[in-house]
C-alpha cells in the first residue's frame, strides 16, 4: 500500500467536521477564517468551536494533510497539500456515491 | 567544502540564523545540516539573503507550497528540520517561529526541575557536610560539584530566556504572560486591587484543589456572572479566584486540557473570541482557561463544536492525565509493600520514606479519582 492508500484508509469516511475543515483549506486561510468559511458554506448549520478546530488540524498536520506558515502580519496560515488534496478528493468521490444511492432509494422510502 | 560544527545552534535559533546569513554574504553557502549541530558549506559566489530554520514535527523536510512561491529556497533538511533562504528580506509568507516559543518553554520549564534538583542537592550535600564537621570529617569538597551544576544549569536557564524572549519579539502576537497569567490581565494595580477588596467591590473564592473537577468550578464561575459578580483573575497559582461586582453577564468559562500548550492553540482560540485567563505554561501538558461573554440571542459558546471532537478530547484527557496518576499510585504503594517485605527491619529512613510514599499515593489517588469523576461526565454530557 502507497503512503496515499494507507492515508485514504485512516481518513475516510471523514467527520463532517474534519471534511469541511479540509474543504476549506483548499485556499490558505487563518485559523478563524475557516470556522467563517464553513459556517458561510453551510448557513450557520455549523459553528465549529475553537477546541475542534485546533484538534482536527494538529491531526492533519501529522498526517501531513495540511502545512503551516506565517503571513506577512505574523499571523498563522494553513493550506492544504497535495496528499491533502487527494484525500479530499476520494472524500468527495465517496459522498458522490453515497448521494448517488441515496437518489436511487429515497422514493422507496415510506 | 567547509564543515563547521555548532552543537548549540538550537539554544538561540535567531543567531544562528544571522549567522548562517553573515557566512552566504562571505561566500559561503549553506548545503548540509544535521540536528546534532553539524553544519555543509559550499564556496560560491557571496549573497545578500535572510536565512531562517524551520522546526516542525516530522516535516521530512517538505516546505509548504506558498512559501517556495514567495521565493523560499530550501538549502538543507532533516525530519525535523527545514531550513531555507529567501534574497526577498521583505516576502509576505514566512515560517512561523511559534514551534521555538513553545520548544523554549518547554526547556525552561525542565531546566527549572533540573535546577530545583541539584539545588536540593546542594542543602543536601551542604547537611552531609555539616555533620561532617561536626564529626570532625571536614569534606567541604563534597559542595563543590552540586554548587558548580547549579551555576551551569542556571547560566543555561538565563540563555533560553534570552532565546525565548528573542522569538516572542519575532511574533507580536505571542502571549507575553505574567507567570501563568496574561499581563494584559492585570487591569488593576496592586494598590487598586487591595482597595477593592477592602470595600467589597472585588471578592476572593479559593474553591478546595477545584482543578480535580473543573466542571464544578466553571459553573460556579458562570453563575457568580449571572449574578453581578463578573471573573476578574486568577492568582499566579490558578488557585483563588478574583470577581469583581458589576451587571449581570451570560459568561462562558471554560478549563481546558492540552497535552501540549502551543502559541498556535492559543492564538487560534483567541482568534475566535475567547479570552485567555490562565495558562499553566510551567508544565508541558497542562491546562488553559478561557472566558467568553455572550448574549441572549447567541447559542453557549463552545470550544468543541460537535459531540464526536468533545469525547475525542476527553479521551485523550483520560489517557494523558488519569492514567498516570493511577499508574504513580500503583507504583508508591508496591514500593510501600517492598518497603515492609524485604529483611533490613525498620530504619528512621525508611519511616520517612514509607510515609511520604504514602501520602503521594493518597494525593494521586484522591486525584485520580476526582478525575475520573470528571471524565466520566463530560462523556455523559456528549453521548
Amino acid at each position: 500500500m502507497t503512503d496515499l492508500e494507507k492515508l485514504i484508509k485512516k481518513h475516510l469516511p471523514m467527520t463532517e467536521t474534519a471534511f469541511y475543515i479540509l474543504l476549506a483549506l483548499n485556499e490558505p486561510r487563518h485559523g478563524y477564517g475557516i470556522t467563517k468559511f464553513v459556517a458561510e458554506l453551510t448557513e450557520d448549520r455549523i459553528k465549529l468551536g475553537s477546541g475542534t478546530v485546533y484538534g482536527t488540524l494538529t491531526k492533519m498536520q501529522k498526517d501531513k494533510l495540511i502545512d503551516v506558515y506565517d503571513d506577512s502580519d505574523k499571523k498563522i496560515i494553513y493550506e492544504i497539500t497535495d496528499m491533502g488534496r487527494e484525500v479530499l478528493k476520494a472524500e468527495i468521490a465517496r459522498i458522490k456515491l453515497v448521494y448517488g444511492n441515496i437518489l436511487s432509494q429515497e422514493a422507496n422510502l415510506k | 567544502m567547509t564543515v563547521k560544527f555548532m552543537p548549540f545552534w538550537f539554544a538561540d535559533v535567531v543567531k544562528s540564523e544571522e549567522k548562517l546569513s553573515r557566512l552566504a554574504s562571505e561566500g559561503l553557502m549553506l548545503t548540509g545540516f544535521k540536528p546534532y549541530g553539524l553544519f555543509t558549506f559550499e564556496h560560491g559566489e557571496a549573497e545578500q539573503v535572510k536565512y531562517r530554520i524551520v522546526r516542525e514535527k516530522k516535516c521530512e523536510g517538505r516546505v509548504p507550497k506558498r512559501l517556495t512561491e514567495n521565493g523560499w529556497v530550501k538549502c538543507a533538511d532533516s525530519k525535523h528540520y527545514y531550513i531555507i533562504k529567501n534574497a526577498d528580506k521583505e516576502t509576505d509568507a514566512e515560517p512561523s517561529y511559534k514551534s521555538w516559543v513553545t520548544l523554549y518553554r518547554t526547556l525552561q520549564t525542565v531546566m527549572f526541575f533540573i535546577i530545583c534538583f541539584v539545588v536540593g542537592m546542594f542543602i543536601g550535600a551542604g547537611a552531609a557536610t555539616l555533620e561532617d564537621i561536626a564529626t570532625k570529617k571536614i569534606r567541604w569538597q563534597a559542595l563543590i560539584v552540586p554548587f558548580v551544576l547549579s551555576v551551569i544549569f542556571i547560566l543555561i536557564w538565563r540563555k533560553l530566556h534570552k532565546s525565548n524572549k528573542k522569538v516572542l519579539e519575532k511574533n507580536p502576537d505571542a502571549v507575553k504572560f505574567a507567570f501563568t497569567i496574561p499581563e494584559e490581565n492585570f487591569i488593576y494595580t496592586k494598590e487598586q486591587e487591595k482597595a477593592m477588596l477592602k470595600s467589597k467591590e472585588m471578592i476572593k473564592k479559593s474553591p478546595f484543589f477545584w482543578v480535580a473537577a473543573p466542571d464544578k468550578a466553571e459553573a460556579m464561575v458562570e453563575k457568580m456572572a449571572a449574578e453581578g459578580w463578573k471573573f476578574y483573575r486568577f492568582d499566579k497559582l490558578g488557585q483563588d479566584f478574583y470577581f469583581i461586582k458589576s451587571e449581570p453577564c451570560k459568561l462562558r468559562f471554560v478549563v481546558d486540557f492540552q497535552s501540549e500548550i502551543s502559541e498556535e492553540y492559543i492564538a487560534l482560540t483567541k482568534e475566535n473570541g475567547w479570552k485567555l485567563e490562565f495558562a499553566s505554561v510551567t508544565k508541558k501538558d497542562g491546562y488553559c482557561i478561557w472566558s467568553k461573554e455572550y448574549t441572549d440571542d447567541e447559542d453557549i459558546p463552545e470550544l468543541y463544536s460537535d459531540n464526536e471532537s468533545a469525547l475525542n478530547h476527553a479521551k485523550d484527557y483520560l489517557k494523558k492525565m488519569i492514567i498516570p496518576l493511577t499508574v504513580d499510585v500503583i507504583l508508591s504503594v508496591l514500593l510501600i509493600i517492598w518497603c515492609f517485605t524485604d529483611d533490613l527491619g525498620m530504619t528512621p529512613f525508611k519511616i520517612v520514606f514509607i510515609i511520604f510514599m504514602a501520602v503521594i499515593a493518597l494525593e494521586y489517588g484522591f486525584f485520580a479519582i476526582k478525575s475520573l469523576g470528571y471524565y466520566l461526565r463530560l462523556r455523559k454530557k456528549n453521548d
